[in-house]
């Protein structure tokens, strides 16, 4: 069980691994901004790895590299179409996060590095289960750092005034992401190797 | 370890002595607020470190009162009307990110004073580059200043000095709480030298880098040293031995990059806090610098460990724990 | 100043500190100790190759049209199809050149292609920057000040470069600290990479408040 749950907290690919900090840094700013990248990601992430996996072994590392990544930009297309869909203002008016950041979820780490050398390792029902916790993960990362900048930066969450003394206007730029994301690695580390 | 880092110099007296200086101009100047600023960030060193300490189960040892000093250098760089929030936050934000995250009883990666400053420049700025009139006695609480910009600000802008030249050596100007007083630096950094306290060849490196680049710009060499916080930048964040690499060459070569770039952005991008910015920037290069000195320059470094060396904690330390670097 | 210049432009618009495009892949090479420079020019070489394709598949070809409705016409599936043809394009050539040597390189390959450092090169060179309410041209082409009226092929090369070479510079600043951010002097909950996370920050702070 352990094995499979592994990844959301211990084992979690951005605080342990330092994977997919790009939309992190950049895009978590709100917590709007965070449910946004991480509804991409989890859509994106599992149906390419779960389409992928049946990919034929016989074709070499290259090949098979270029169709996870042609796979994923090939789901791309319909997540962000849906995401538009859902919220065409506040996506319109996004800017680079829209532009550049979401589409580049099509090649993340998980995609085009940790599928081959640790999902597809994992027996065929496993891998499932253990990819929903890796990805529950990266969205709980998501999600946290989205609400402490909001709170830090603007003082609300989901746009609802929250009784800030002092914003912090610096934690909504990629700085603030970085050093933020610094320090929940630290705190993760300390938590989960005592446990260890 | 590094070589060069172990002949770092404990604090002696004069530089206490000349903080000490400082902020009795400042409480002169701006009265009893400025001392209450100062107040204010060293005792948000103290907790901070206190609470780090905890943490990282050490215990507080004498080296630790050099960030209380850290934290005073930072306030020096804000004006007197800095809310006591704003403060708190930078001093804690400088002493744990700057200080601690990085380790510091051996040598400094990056300036706590430069990191807390930019931190507050950055979520703050219009309270941060606003100064109060000199003579002008602020009260603890709920003053009513006339504020305005800094002098490096308006020469920035329009290219010209309107103090007069005794305004600007006094420090009777517009500007941060300890930067403005030129005489009161050139006294401190001259005793500091004599004392090795400050690296001289960082700072004629700087001074000579401030000169170069003069020809290039506009804006004279005398006007640089005097505004932007350029001294005071040269003095605390630059010759300041627990952050720069110790050995005279490396020193000197760091110090005029930094004073190129720092005269560049001055001049170019008109940033009346370019010396600060330009140090953080310059931190890789200091670092690579100090791997260049001992490589090529090992034997030498051992003859220059003083008698006073800096207090050995390994008792202290966690048994080192196996990193898993994947 | 030239060069001071040049290194201010590079780490005002640096890939690293101010988009994180590519910080994965630094923090695990540098992790590794692996050979940062060649990695770099890799990714500079890639990007470039792809900024040239890109731009003569939209002004040749005419595909511009997708940069108006980019997923309905499947943009983000022509920079990835971009990207794997010039990927075993090198890969090919590799092995053509240098035979069984090549192996040593291939990883710096397999690692500089699909990464975030490229594919947002591809990106950012294309998005577009509304110079007035009716005129918006691709960011690779635009100059503060100057207007370039249309596709070039020496633009989009040189903007690919220039961010590889952005690449470079971080990676080389990352390199200079590295030992300290692995020391003992570092506290073991901040040894590694959540130092170097903070590393980054700070440096991009800097470099915020000189475009601020």
């Amino acid at each position: 069980m352990k094995s499979k749950v592994n990844g959301f907290l211990n084992g979690n690919a951005v605080l342990e691994k330092g994977m997919v900090i790009a939309p992190i840094v950049i895009c978590c700013t709100t917590l709007h901004n965070a449910l946004l990248v991480s509804v991409a990601f989890a859509l994106i992430t599992f149906v390419t790895v779960c389409i992928c996996q049946f990919y034929s072994k016989n074709l070499n590392y290259a090949m098979r590299i270029v169709c996870y990544a042609l796979t994923g930009a090939a789901m791309t297309i319909p997540v962000l179409s849906l995401c538009r869909a859902l919220q065409p203002d506040y996506y319109d008016t996004a800017g680079d996060m829209t532009a550049i950041y979401l589409p580049l979820l099509s090649v993340n780490s998980f995609i085009v590095l940790y599928a081959e050398s640790y999902f597809y390792q994992l027996p065929r029902k496993i891998m499932p289960i253990s990819l929903f916790f890796h990805i529950l993960g990266f969205c709980g990362v998501a999600c946290l750092v989205g609400i402490i900048r909001e709170i830090l930066s603007f003082g609300t969450i989901l746009g609802n005034a929250v009784d800030m003394p002092l914003l912090m206007r610096g934690f909504s730029a990629p700085w603030g992401g970085f050093i933020l994301l610094g320090i929940l690695c630290a705190l993760h580390r300390v938590i989960f190797s005592k446990k260890g | 370890m590094s070589n060069a880092s172990s002949c770092q110099r404990p604090r002696k007296i004069e530089y206490w002595v000349f903080l000490a200086c400082m902020i009795a101009i400042g409480i002169c100047y701006y009265g009893i607020r400025a001392g209450a600023v100062y107040g204010l960030s060293a005792f948000t060193a103290i907790l901070t470190d206190f609470v780090c300490l905890f943490l990282e189960k050490r215990s507080y040892k004498l080296v630790d009162l050099a960030n209380i000093g850290m934290a005073v250098t930072m306030s020096m760089m804000f004006p007197a009307t800095v809310p006591y929030s704003i403060v708190i936050l930078s001093t804690i934000f400088a002493i744990t990110i700057g200080s601690h995250v990085f380790g510091y009883r051996k040598g400094y990666l990056f300036p706590p004073p430069a990191i807390g400053y930019l931190f507050a420049l950055f979520c703050w700025k219009d309270e941060i580059l606003q100064f109060p009139e000199t003579g002008e006695k602020l009260p603890l609480f709920h003053y009513q200043a006339e504020l305005s910009n800094s002098m490096s600000h308006i020469l920035l802008t329009e290219n010209e000095i309107h103090e007069s030249w005794s305004n600007i050596l006094m420090g009777t100007i517009p500007a941060p709480m300890g930067t403005g007083c030129i005489v009161m630096l050139l006294v401190g950094m001259i005793v500091l030298l004599s004392r090795k306290q400050l690296s001289l060849w960082a700072c004629l490196g700087y001074i000579l880098g401030v000169s170069v680049c003069s020809f290039f710009t506009p804006i004279s060499m005398y006007a640089v040293l005097v505004s932007c916080m350029s001294l005071f930048t040269m003095i605390f964040l630059v010759a300041d031995p627990l952050i720069m690499p110790c050995k005279s060459i490396m020193a000197y070569i760091g110090a005029f990059i930094t004073a190129m770039f720092s005269c560049y952005l001055i001049t170019f991008n008109h940033l009346e806090y370019a010396p600060v910015v330009s140090v953080v920037i310059s931190i890789p290069l200091w670092q690579w610098l100090t791997k260049v000195e001992e490589s090529f320059l090992a034997e030498d470094v051992e003859e220059m460990i003083p008698d006073e060396i800096i207090e050995d904690d390994s008792e202290e330390n966690e048994p080192e724990e196996n990193i898993d670097e994947k | 100043m030239q060069l001071v210049s040049a290194l201010v432009s590079l780490l005002a618009e640096n890939l690293i500190f101010t988009k994180a495009l590519g910080t994965s892949t630094l923090t695990a090479a540098t992790k590794q100790n692996s050979k940062i420079s060649v990695m770099s020019l890799v990714i500079a070489g890639i990007s470039a190759l792809s900024c040239m394709m890109a731009n003569i598949l939209f002004s040749r070809f005419h595909f511009s049209g997708m940069l108006k409705y980019p997923y309905q016409m499947g943009l983000p599936l022509l920079y990835t199809v971009i990207v794997s043809v010039i990927y075993l394009g090198v890969l090919f050539l590799l092995q053509k050149l240098l035979g069984e040597k090549s192996n040593q390189y291939k990883n710096y390959v397999h690692l500089s292609a699909f990464n975030c450092a490229v594919m947002g090169t591809i990106y950012l060179a294309f998005a577009p920057v509304h110079v007035s309410e009716d005129v918006e041209i691709p960011n690779a082409f635009y100059i503060e000040g100057t207007l370039y009226s249309g596709f070039s092929t020496t633009g989009a090369i040189w903007f690919g470069l220039k961010n590889g070479l952005s690449f470079l510079v971080a990676a080389w600043m990352i390199s200079a600290v590295r030992e300290r951010l692995y020391d003992d002097e570092t506290p073991v909950a901040f040894r590694g990479f959540p130092a170097m996370m903070i590393f980054i920050g700070i440096i991009s702070m800097a470099i915020d408040i000189i475009t601020m």
